[in-house]
């Protein structure tokens, strides 16, 4: 696919990701893979920057655990995350009925 | 090329969070081994799941770089715009000199200073990077792929944690679930080890078995969550010592082809080798003890009792007073009767007299002179030998004097079950020998009105010194007269036999044996006055049923014992029950708590 479609909806598909529950990279990253069914591969070079940009944002927050014998940094969603994330869902829906109209394909 | 992961980094800045690089590092490096993890699971080849993980990543100082950046930026961006503001003051201070120098002075120092900094720090993340780098390409570290599968070895010593490994031992490894199961049966190698590999983390039976046949089986738990799991089992390092026993038959006796003495053998099923369990016999043991009965012949041939429940109910029956029969005997016989000390131990049920040429498992009963003494006696070996080592079991002296008489008694008596060999056998050992006498015995007895007080005690003879500040003394009394006394109350002791080593201690209790010829000389308690002590009567009672059999007995009646001698039981703090016997030809130190024989000289 087109990256490009990608890249402006990696901080949605993040949030949606890490509103179900505290999550670390690796399991965002694979999550986002298998529900897509592989068609969204977000890359490493992708991944962190965005997560760190949303925590800088202050749209999650995180904490370190100790997981398999080593720290592991966790992502939470944060009030503020949860109403951007439902801001964020809301205009792709309005985004794809769009297209859709323009298209001529049944809404999603 | 983990180990320039910090290379495009610029150095550590002031205004930088102390523990931004740290944690940048160790988030990409927990991505890293959850991705190489998948990718083992994938390739299942370390080298090839690296290269996947390390292709698909990319350049991890760039990300990492890229990281610092962002989260430095503001900071950046601010201190650029601080330092334009800086330049345009610096440009009004221009013409003060003075406080220009010194201001460029104190800026070169701050330079130097952030620089020492920038290279501490970058020399720990490098250390970091390398870190991370050995724990993706290292091949021993073969971490599971899945916290549920974890890499299990096996590691066997020698008789101790940090004994020489166990090689050649079997190891069988069987659990896990019905879709996922483990069934491993392999030896350790020469470095005592087995690599199991990966399994799912769960419940096993562990099952070791050495090179002959001694094994010990337990459970292990596998936990989830951990890269290695090591299984250290301390087994034995040599088998117990083994010996063959042999029945020491008088000469006399000897001779005859329808003798045979019934025994059986006691072996611990089990022993302990730091705090381990091993069954030293094959199979599943419920008992503390294998009991194995046999039929040894004066030809030398060993009949072991037969196996079958209906045999082992009839010789339980027979040990009760039935009667023998050849049928209850396997009828395969044995050469050699092996035993494995150090711990083994016999006890003679008797002697049969079969009838003419009959061997088991002909259906005769046979006749049978029983043994009084009902005790366990230890076949117990000196030191480790080599090999296989023999022990000579003797019969009693009382009990082969019965035999004779019954054997005497056949042939006069002419009775047809009695075969010819063996009556012939009879008359030619009564030529060579005189009618032996059976020893008279006495039935005893202890009265609570003949209690004698001593304070103090001392008895010196034959080599025994006893010794009590204050003891009471109980007669054991009998037709012959006064032939021992049962001592109550605490003492001291100390023997020292020919050509040994000293065995002393302190006694709570006591029981002397003795002519009573010799009992003035010994224990001389005439002029002591007789006290009435149920107390006393009653704990020597009850030793009694104990100690008496330990020596000159014939059941629960008094043997009386040579002019001379003097045999002690004494209930020792340092030695347990403890026998000390010295007469004319025999001297015996035996602790009958340990099983151990501590001296002995003479001819039995």
């Amino acid at each position: 696919m087109d990256s490009r479609l990608l890249s402006g909806t990696v901080d949605t598909l993040l949030l949606e990701v890490i509103s179900e529950g505290p999550t670390y990279g690796y399991a965002i990253a694979q999550t986002v893979l298998g529900r897509s069914r592989g068609y969204f591969e977000i890359t490493e070079g992708s991944l962190y920057p965005a997560l760190h940009r949303l925590e800088r944002q202050k749209l999650v927050d995180s904490f370190w655990k100790e997981a398999e014998g080593r720290e592991r940094k966790y992502y939470k969603l944060t009030p503020a995350g949860r109403r951007a994330l439902e801001a964020k869902k809301k205009e792709w829906r309005q985004f794809v009925t769009g297209v859709h109209g323009i298209l001529g394909e049944a809404g999603a | 090329m983990l180990d320039d992961l910090t290379a495009e980094l610029p150095a550590p800045r002031d205004d930088e969070p102390p523990e931004l690089r740290t944690r940048i590092v160790k988030e990409l490096r927990d991505h890293l081994q959850c991705a190489y993890q998948q990718e083992l699971l994938r390739a299942g080849d370390e080298t090839e799941a690296t290269r996947r993980v390390l292709a698909k990543f990319g350049d991890p100082a760039k990300l990492v770089k890229k990281l610092w950046f962002d989260a430095m930026w503001g900071k950046i961006m601010s201190q650029r715009a601080l330092a334009g503001i800086c330049g345009v003051m610096i440009a009004a201070c221009v013409g003060l000199g003075a406080i220009t120098l010194n201001v460029a002075s104190n800026a070169t120092k701050a330079t130097q200073a952030v620089l020492e900094q920038s290279r501490a720090a970058n020399q720990a993340l490098l250390e970091q990077g390398r870190a991370l780098q050995q724990s993706l390409t290292a091949k021993a570290d073969s971490r599971p792929v899945d916290p549920e599968w974890v890499h299990l070895k096996i590691k066997l010593t020698k008789d101790s944690a940090d004994g020489p490994p166990a090689d050649g031992y079997l190891i069988k490894l069987a659990g896990g679930s019905a879709t996922n199961k483990l069934d491993l049966n392999e030896k350790s190698g020469r470095d005592g080890r087995l690599d199991c590999g990966l399994v799912r983390a769960g419940m096993y039976h562990i099952t070791v078995e050495t090179t002959w046949n001694e094994r010990t089986e337990r459970k292990v738990y596998v936990r989830a969550g951990q890269p290695e799991s090591v299984i250290a089992v301390v087994c034995p390092g040599a088998s117990r010592p083994r010996f063959e026993a042999e029945i020491n038959w008088p000469s006399d006796l000897k001779q005859m082809p329808d003798l045979g003495v019934v025994l059986s053998i006691r072996q611990p099923s089990r022993r302990d080798v730091e705090g381990e369990t091993w069954d030293v016999t094959p199979g599943r043991h419920y008992a503390d003890y294998l009991v194995r009965r046999y039929l040894v012949k004066t030809d030398g041939s060993i009949w072991p009792a037969a196996d079958n429940q209906g045999a082992q109910s009839q010789l339980g029956d027979f040990e009760k007073g039935g009667r023998l029969s050849l049928r209850w005997f396997q009828e395969s016989p044995l050469t050699t009767l092996k035993l494995s000390g150090p711990d083994a131990q016999y006890l003679l049920h008797g002697v049969a007299i079969t009838p003419p040429g009959s061997n088991p498992p002909d259906d005769n009963l046979v006749r049978f002179v029983r043994n009084e003494n009902k005790e366990w006696g230890a076949a117990q070996i000196e030191g480790k030998p080599e090999g296989a080592q023999r022990v000579r079991i003797s019969l009693p002296e009382e009990l082969l004097v019965r035999v004779r008489e019954r054997l005497a008694k056949l042939m006069e008596t002419g009775d047809a079950e009695a075969t010819a060999s063996l009556v012939a056998a009879v008359a030619v050992a009564s030529d060579q020998k005189e009618k032996p006498e059976r020893p008279k015995s006495y039935p005893i007895s202890l009265n609570a009105n003949e209690v004698r007080e001593f304070a103090p005690l001392s008895i010196k003879h034959g080599g025994l010194h006893l010794w009590s500040s204050e003891v009471s003394g109980i007669p054991i009394s009998c037709e012959a007269g006064v032939t021992g006394m049962v001592l109550i109350g605490n003492g001291s002791f100390r023997f020292v036999p020919e050509g040994g080593d000293a065995i002393e201690g302190h006694f709570r209790a006591a029981m002397l044996r003795f002519n009573p010829k010799d009992q003035r000389e010994i224990l001389a308690f005439d002029k002591i006055p007789a006290i009435t002590d149920r107390a006393v009567h009653e704990m020597s009672n009850h030793l009694l049923k104990e100690a008496f059999r330990h020596c000159w007995h014939s059941g629960m009646e008094a043997l009386i014992p040579e002019e001379g001698s003097l045999s002690v039981v004494l209930y020792s703090k340092e030695h347990g029950d403890l026998l000390i016997s010295s007469g004319s030809k025999d001297t015996i130190v035996h602790s009958f708590t340990d099983r151990k024989t501590l001296y002995k000289k003479g001819s039995n």
